[in-house]
């Protein structure tokens, strides 16, 4: 099981479900110590996080070590309150080597082991018919949905705070819900903000941005369910119109989002059970906050520059023994539109597919593999060559967060603009397990210039699709938040199967097998009227130096096939898991990834493309070519009762090799290179053989009292 | 190394279909829908991940397998892992009580379920089903049922699959005997990660439901900690719901200490 797992859901229920023995107003105090290890051959000491970067000046490190104590509280001070928080010690840098923050990082609160007040809540329960209880202070939010009012990510459940009041209607059996969640300052609007101006104190203004949420929940019979959800989320500002603040100050929305949800389970069929959902959102910004450039101040953002609404909607069968026992078969429809936009939906932490979605491995790992760069800022942050070893939370968010995680941990990946289909069998024959799994996914955001082939995509995508990091369908996973290409007709094939043994030798091995497959596609621009707005020789990289030994082949020579995109992803694996002593388990597993990349030929680079292709500073690489990745790890989980104790330990050994492919008499082909390099916009590439190593691990102890 | 893999798999799917009898010895009991509100007025914790249905038994099965016995227990709604155990469910944890035997055995149950069980359905041996590591389940046991560890048994591995969550163990373990001739109670509770100090991996029933408590029952450790469990003769019928109150009854002093503990019976073929 995976450790960070197992802490979430101990976690969980040590910030939510703790005992309520008590009935005097006595005080009960609990909590854990936590100590984690990390080490690496990246040699990188920023946090004590393998990924942490979007706080500035914040970095990730693979080296450190360091403790943190929790001590929770809570007192059920009469029949009708409780109330109940932590006190909570950060280690965000605090190795044991600067004593805690005795040093030059005194002064820096990442340092300083400083304690926390954390988790402040009080519920009151005031035994009247009409309510059950009101909950005020902080809370995760986790009794709604993930596309409305989402549960927060679990290391931000005390950062979001509001009131909450639930109640029932016993005889309609029905239940209901009603919340105020403030809005987090930091990020949870357009451009990241919620406030047009946080640096003018005059104009910033966000204490009262909020989110409503209502939930009807009603359960006339155990074979069926439905929910009713609505959201109103209102980022309020400062009315730059009224500037007499003798009579008070007007304020007016900077942004605001409404979504709705209609949820129902049925169960009563013998071996059918059918649940839906279907959503609608609709999100009203005023655009001309943003500078209408593809690469302007809109450029980053969770949310559209631009007002829109649309729908997503999920569709579930789940059949059970029907055809042949111990056959289960879970089958999913799914759409999310592109510009469905929910800004409180979760950001990880949540899995909206059935499908098991992208290869963690390929998340986005940042080994630089063009140049080697250790002064690339980008080449040292994020998880390094290994990626991500967790299953893949698919969520529909531009924030896809996976900020502050190890690379044993899941990784979040937005789903927008995602529709498709996804089988996936089970079955049972004797001590073996297998599960299945086929999805198709086309794609709501394949379009020519954003559907406006007419004005091409500066002016057809402007500023309402943010970019944030360009490199949807680019490289080897795309990254985890950028849902959109200015040029995409993309379709993806998934395939997986997994079979699970138990090995009844000496005290049984659990023996896993593994494969999966990914056929991605993407033929990008369609038309050859389109590849010279497409393709122009890349204007838009102003702010770095553009590869000086690179001729711009402005319109691809009208060859239409010659940037499209083809990946083929595979993974062969087996694990082997054995209880090495009473209180020890222990797991090896073997795995080897492969890509087959055509990303274009040499002439193409992501449509739009700017400061991202920086060798100093920028994240985008020539990845055609073929890549094969070797993973050794070691799993291994020790308890006692009230102490768990678990590592993590890989190698990964690989390489790169390198293909190019131009254009010729409008055909794609195969060019073959006749020398060491071979320019690109991305670069001078070389055409030798790149190898590919990473050691990491990760060691924790969590004492709980 | 690709046909190889082929033989090895082949000859292991051939190996344990041939260990499986035509004719295995089984045991069925059916519950009915709709009570998992444990003596009547039990509510679910408020967070999503508790889906409806997920702690109301339907169905359980016990049966052997060459020289292992199968418990399959079948809750009213799919399984999830929303918590990433990697073991096809999350939420759920089941108690299965046996009586193996005519005479002896235990009348108190498990720390954390405040219930007991009446003089003529004593267990010998208790089940444990939780999407946790076995060694975590048998760590908390050492220390928290300590004195009757030796007949707490959990499997090696416990996974869900559509609404059933099922494990193995060797019939050794359990008892020699005729499985037909055993008393079985089966109750559902709900995986704790972080326990009360004296509970078994159990989650707390509380008087008000909370994000992730029962409600419903009390503030003290006097009302018993069951969402479900058998009744009757175990087929499912209707007044089974009246039975199962009848034994999850339970009666509160004024500190929220047990006047009166919900008493178990166990239920025969």
């Amino acid at each position: 099981m995976n450790r960070r797992n197992l802490i979430l859901a101990a976690a969980v229920g040590a910030a939510l479900a703790m005992p309520a023995h008590v009935l005097a107003a006595e005080l009960e105090w609990f909590g854990s110590v936590y100590a984690k290890f990390l080490d690496g051959d990246r040699k990188l000491q920023g946090a004590l996080y393998n990924n942490a970067e979007s706080t500035p000046g914040e970095s990730g490190g693979d080296q450190g070590q360091g403790i943190e104590f929790e001590l929770m509280f809570r007192s059920q001070v009469s029949n009708q309150v409780e109330i109940g928080g932590r006190l909570k010690s950060r280690f965000n840098q605090n190795f044991w080597t600067n004593f805690g923050g005795f040093g030059p990082e005194e002064e820096d609160p990442r340092s300083a082991q400083y304690v926390k007040l954390r988790g402040i809540y009080a519920i009151i329960t005031p035994g009247y018919n009409w309510i059950d209880s009101a909950t005020i202070g902080s809370n995760d939010w986790g009794m709604f949905d993930p596309l409305t009012q989402g549960k927060y990510r679990y290391i931000d459940r005390d950062n979001a705070s509001g009131l909450l009041f639930q109640g029932s209607i016993p005889d309609a059996n029905v239940r209901w819900d009603v919340a105020r969640v403030s809005l987090p300052r930091l990020f949870a609007g357009p451009r990241f903000l919620t406030t047009r101006d946080p640096n003018d104190p005059a104009l910033s203004y966000e204490v009262q941005d909020a989110a409503y949420t209502g939930q009807l929940r009603w359960t006339p019979n155990p074979e069926f369910n439905a929910t009713a959800i609505f959201t109103y989320v209102n980022d309020d500002d400062i009315d730059i119109s009224d500037i007499d603040m003798r009579d008070g100050q007007n304020t007016t929305s900077r942004y605001t989002n409404r979504v709705a949800a209609l949820k129902a389970d049925y169960s009563g069929f013998n071996a059918i059970d059918i649940g839906g959902s279907f959503y609608w959102a609709d999100y009203s910004f005023d655009s001309s906050e943003c500078d209408g450039n593809i690469n302007g101040n809109c450029r980053f953002s969770p949310l559209l520059g631009e007002g829109a609404d649309d729908v997503a909607w999920f569709i579930n069968l789940d059949i059970a023994d029907v055809l042949i026992p111990d056959l289960t078969i879970g089958l999913q429809a799914f759409h999310v539109g592109a510009d469905f936009m929910s800004v409180q939906s979760a950001r990880r932490e949540s899995d909206v597919l059935l499908m098991e979605g992208w290869m963690s491995t390929w998340g986005w790992g940042r080994p630089d593999y063009n140049t080697g760069n250790r002064f690339n800022g980008n080449a040292r942050a994020g998880v390094g060559y290994g990626g991500w070893n967790g299953e893949t939370h698919q969520v529909v968010s531009l924030m896809a967060d996976n900020d502050f995680t190890d690379f044993d941990e899941p990784y979040a990946f937005t789903v927008h603009g995602y529709k498709g289909v996804t089988i996936a069998p089970q079955y049972r024959l004797g001590n073996w397990e297998f599960k299945g799994e086929v999805s198709y996914v086309d794609y709501d955001t394949n379009w020519q210039a954003c559907g406006n082939p007419e004005l091409g995509f500066r002016a057809g995508c402007g500023s309402k699709y943010p970019r944030n990091e360009g490199t949807n369908s680019w490289g080897l996973g795309g990254d985890y938040r950028s849902a959109y290409s200015p040029y995409q007709d993309r379709e993806t094939w998934f395939y997986g199967l997994r079979a699970d043994y138990f090995l009844d030798v000496g005290k049984g091995v659990d023996v896993g097998l593994v494969y999966r497959f990914i056929d991605d596609k993407d033929r990008r621009v369609t038309n050859a009227a389109y590849l010279a707005d497409a393709y122009d020789g890349f204007p838009d990289a102003a702010g770095f130096a553009l590869n000086e030994d690179w001729v711009p082949n402005i319109g691809l020579g009208g060859c239409v096939r010659c940037d499209d995109r083809n990946a083929e992803y595979s993974l062969i694996g087996a694990s082997f898991g054995y209880q090495l002593h009473r209180d020890l388990y222990g797991t090896i597993i073997l795995e080897q990834y492969k890509v087959d990349l055509i990303d274009g030929t040499i002439d193409v680079a992501p449509v739009g493309m700017a400061f991202e292709a920086s060798n100093d500073f920028g994240w985008i690489e020539y990845l055609t070519g073929d890549h094969t990745k070797n993973r050794i790890g070691l799993l291994f989980n020790y308890f006692l009762s009230g102490v768990e104790f678990g590592a993590a330990v890989d190698w990964f050994w690989g390489d790169y090799k390198a293909n190019f492919f131009t254009d010729q008499n409008g055909q794609r082909v195969r060019l073959i290179p006749t020398s060491d390099s071979v320019a690109t916009p991305i670069g001078n590439i070389s055409t030798g053989k790149v190898d590919l190593e990473q050691y990491r691990l990760k060691a924790f102890m969590k004492v709980s009292f | 190394m690709k046909k190889t893999l082929r033989s090895i798999i082949g000859g292991l799917a051939l190996a344990s279909m041939a260990a499986t009898p035509a004719f295995a010895t089984s045991v069925t009991f059916k519950d009915p829908v709709g009570d998992d509100h444990g003596p009547g007025e039990y509510t679910y914790p408020t967070d999503a991940v508790y889906l409806p249905g997920s702690f109301d038994l339907t169905e359980f099965k016990v049966e052997e397998k060459g020289k292992d016995l199968e418990f399959s227990v079948s809750v009213n709604s799919r399984l999830a892992d929303p918590w990433g155990m990697d073991v096809g469910f999350a939420v759920q944890m089941v108690f299965i009580f046996i009586d193996t035997e005519a005479d002896g055995g235990h009348t108190a149950g498990i720390p954390g379920l405040n219930i007991q069980f009446a003089d003529d359905s004593a267990w010998n041996k208790v089940v444990v089903l939780s999407p946790q590591q076995q060694s975590r389940v048998m760590a908390e046991a050492r220390v928290k049922v300590a004195d009757k560890l030796g007949d707490v048994v959990v499997p090696r591995r416990t996974t869900g699959r559509g609404k059933t969550i099922s494990a193995r163990v060797p019939k050794a373990e359990i008892g020699a005997s005729d499985i037909t001739g055993w008393g079985y109670q089966v109750v559902v509770q709900s995986n704790e990660g972080f326990p009360d100090r004296a509970d078994f991996l159990t989650r707390k029933v509380n008087e008000y439901e909370g994000q992730h408590r029962f409600g419903g029952g009390h503030d003290g450790d006097c009302d018993p900690h069951v969402m479900d469990i058998l009744a009757g003769s175990g087929t499912g019928a209707a007044d089974e719901v009246a039975l199962q109150h009848e034994m999850l009854a339970y009666e509160c002093g004024p500190d929220g200490e047990s006047v009166r503990r919900a008493t178990l019976r166990m239920v025969r073929q």
